[in-house]
C-alpha cells in the first residue's frame, strides 16, 4: 500500500513516515505546502493519503478534493480537532496530534 | 435628565435622581409605552452621538439597527396587549446604532415603572464592544495555544520515537532524548521572548554554544538574520544534532578541534535566502556513519524540504561539513514549487 504524506512540520512528517513504514506501507512525500499537496494529489499513484489540515497558512482541503475526485481514500491529521476540518470533508477519518499509532493502524486497515 | 413627563415626587427627589442619572457611567434612556423618548442622559449622548435635546420626543427605535428598528413599535404593542416579556426585567445583549449609522454591541437592561397613570420604561445600556473583542481574542488564543501544544506534543512524540529506534541502549536513549528536548526548549525560550514572531540566528547559536559550555571551540561569522519560528526550531535542532555528533565523533571529541559556523544572506525580498556553513577541523579522521541516524535524517531529508532550500551533510575526512540554504520569507502561494520526489 502506497501512502502520500502531506505535512508541513518535518518532525511530525518523520513520525508519520515511521509509523506507516511499521504498518508495511510504502510512503511518498511529504508535501509541505497547500500547492505542493494539490500537485502531489494529482500526480502521485497512491492508495491512501494522510493529510495535515493546516499547512503554513494554507490547508490541505484542495488536495482532499483532488483525491476524492480520483477516488483515493484519505484521512486528516490535525491539532485543531474535528472543527478544523471543512464540513463536507468530515466523513473522512480524522486523527488528532499527537498521533495514536493504534488509531492510525485501524485507519490504514480499513482502507486496505 | 431632560424629562418632559415622568415627574415623580417633589423637587428634592427629582434633583436627587437627576444627579444620579446625569453622572451615571451607563447610558440611561426613559421611554413611554409608545416608545417616545422621555429622557436621555449625558452617557447616552456620548454613547449614541445624539444630543438629548434632539432625542427627547423621538422614537427610541432610532437607536436600533434592523431588525429591531422596524420591529420595536410592534414589540411594545405586543407587550401592551399580552404582557409577554422578552427583555423587560431580564436584560440581554443587543445591537445599538449611533448617529453616524455605525452599530455596536450593547448590554441592555430594562425596568418598567408607572407614574401618574402612565407607563414608562427605563433602559440602562453599556457598550460591550471591548469586552466582545477581548472574549474573541481570548477564544482565539486558547485555540491557538491548544494547537501549539498538540503540535509540540507531536514533535516530542516524533523525537522520542526516533531516539528510541536509533539508540544503542537505554542510557544512550535517555541522554539523547533529554538533550534534544532541551534544545527544543531553548528555542522555545528565544521565540517566547520575541512573542513567537521570530528569532535571530545569533541568539540560536549563542544558546547552542552556551549549552555546549566552551565558546573557544567555535568561531562564528555572519550578519544578523531573522528566522521564522518554524525555521528557528528546525535549524536549532539540526545544529544541536551536529554539535552532538561533533562531541561524540568529530572535532569536539578531541582537545584541539574547532567548529567554524559562517553564514550569509543572499538575494532580496521573497527570494532572500540564508546560506549557512558548518565546518569541523582538527578532529579525528572522519568516515561516514554506517547507518543514517536521527540527525542526518533530519538534516538531509527533512530540513531541505521544510526550509524550502537545500541541506547537505558531507563526511569529509578532515572534518564534517554541513551546508544549509533556507528561504527566509514565505513564498506567495501562487508560484509555489511542486512537491518533491518520493521518500
Amino acid at each position: 500500500m502506497r501512502v502520500l504524506i502531506v505535512e508541513d512540520e518535518i518532525m511530525v512528517a518523520m513520525l508519520v513516515e515511521d509509523l506507516l513504514t511499521d504498518l508495511g506501507c510504502e510512503v511518498t512525500g511529504p508535501a509541505v505546502s497547500a500547492e505542493s499537496a494539490v500537485e502531489a494529489a494529482r500526480r502521485e499513484k497512491v492508495d491512501f493519503a494522510l493529510l495535515d489540515v493546516n499547512l503554513d497558512g494554507g490547508t490541505s482541503f484542495a488536495a482532499a478534493d483532488v483525491l476524492r475526485e480520483r477516488g483515493v481514500p484519505f484521512a486528516f491529521v490535525t491539532g485543531y480537532g474535528d472543527q478544523g476540518v471543512r464540513a463536507d470533508l468530515r466523513d473522512a477519518p480524522i486523527l488528532s496530534k499527537p498521533v495514536d499509532p493504534r488509531h492510525l493502524a485501524r485507519t490504514i486497515a480499513a482502507a486496505r | 435628565m431632560g424629562g418632559r413627563g415622568a415627574k415623580a415626587g417633589g423637587a428634592g427627589e427629582e434633583a436627587r435622581y437627576r444627579a444620579i442619572v446625569d453622572t451615571a457611567v451607563d447610558a440611561i434612556v426613559v421611554i413611554d409605552e409608545h416608545g417616545r423618548i422621555e429622557a436621555f442622559n449625558p452617557a447616552a449622548e456620548r454613547l449614541f452621538g445624539y444630543a438629548a435635546a434632539d432625542m427627547i420626543g423621538s422614537n427610541v427605535k432610532a437607536l436600533m439597527p434592523e431588525p429591531h428598528h422596524a420591529g420595536h413599535d410592534g414589540y411594545l404593542e405586543t407587550y401592551r396587549a399580552t404582557g409577554e416579556r422578552r427583555i423587560i426585567g431580564i436584560g440581554r445583549e443587543v445591537f445599538g446604532r449611533r448617529q453616524d449609522g455605525s452599530t455596536f454591541p450593547l448590554e441592555l437592561s430594562i425596568a418598567e415603572w408607572r407614574s401618574a397613570g402612565r407607563r414608562f420604561f427605563t433602559g440602562v445600556m453599556r457598550d460591550v464592544t471591548e469586552r466582545k473583542r477581548t472574549e474573541e481574542l481570548q477564544r482565539l488564543l486558547v485555540n491557538e495555544l491548544n494547537h501549539r501544544v498538540k503540535n509540540t506534543l507531536a514533535t516530542v512524540q516524533s523525537v522520542a520515537g526516533q531516539t528510541l529506534r536509533n539508540a544503542a541502549d537505554l542510557g544512550d536513549a535517555r541522554e539523547s532524548l533529554t538533550t534534544r528536548l532541551l534544545a527544543l526548549a531553548r528555542t522555545h525560550d528565544i521565540l517566547t521572548r520575541e512573542s513567537w514572531e521570530g528569532a535571530d540566528l545569533r541568539d540560536i547559536l549563542a544558546g547552542l554554544i552556551e549549552s555546549y559550555g566552551d565558546a573557544t571551540r567555535f568561531t562564528l561569522s555572519g550578519p544578523s538574520v531573522r528566522l521564522s519560528p518554524k525555521t528557528a526550531l528546525s535549524l536549532s535542532l539540526a545544529l544541536h544534532e551536529l554539535t552532538t555528533n561533533a562531541t561524540k565523533y568529530g572535532a569536539l571529541s578531541t582537545p584541539a578541534g574547532q567548529v567554524a559556523i559562517s553564514w550569509s544572506r543572499e538575494g532580496e525580498g521573497e527570494d532572500e535566502r540564508l546560506r549557512l556553513s558548518w565546518k569541523e577541523s582538527g578532529g579525528p579522521l572522519v568516515s561516514p556513519p554506517e547507518r543514517q541516524g536521527f540527525g542526518s535524517r533530519l538534516i538531509t531529508r527533512g530540513l531541505a524540504l521544510e526550509l524550502d532550500g537545500e541541506a547537505t551533510l558531507d563526511y569529509q575526512p578532515d572534518g564534517v561539513a554541513c551546508a544549509i540554504v533556507a528561504r527566509l520569507r514565505r513564498k506567495p502561494a501562487a508560484n509555489a514549487v511542486p512537491a518533491r520526489g518520493a521518500a
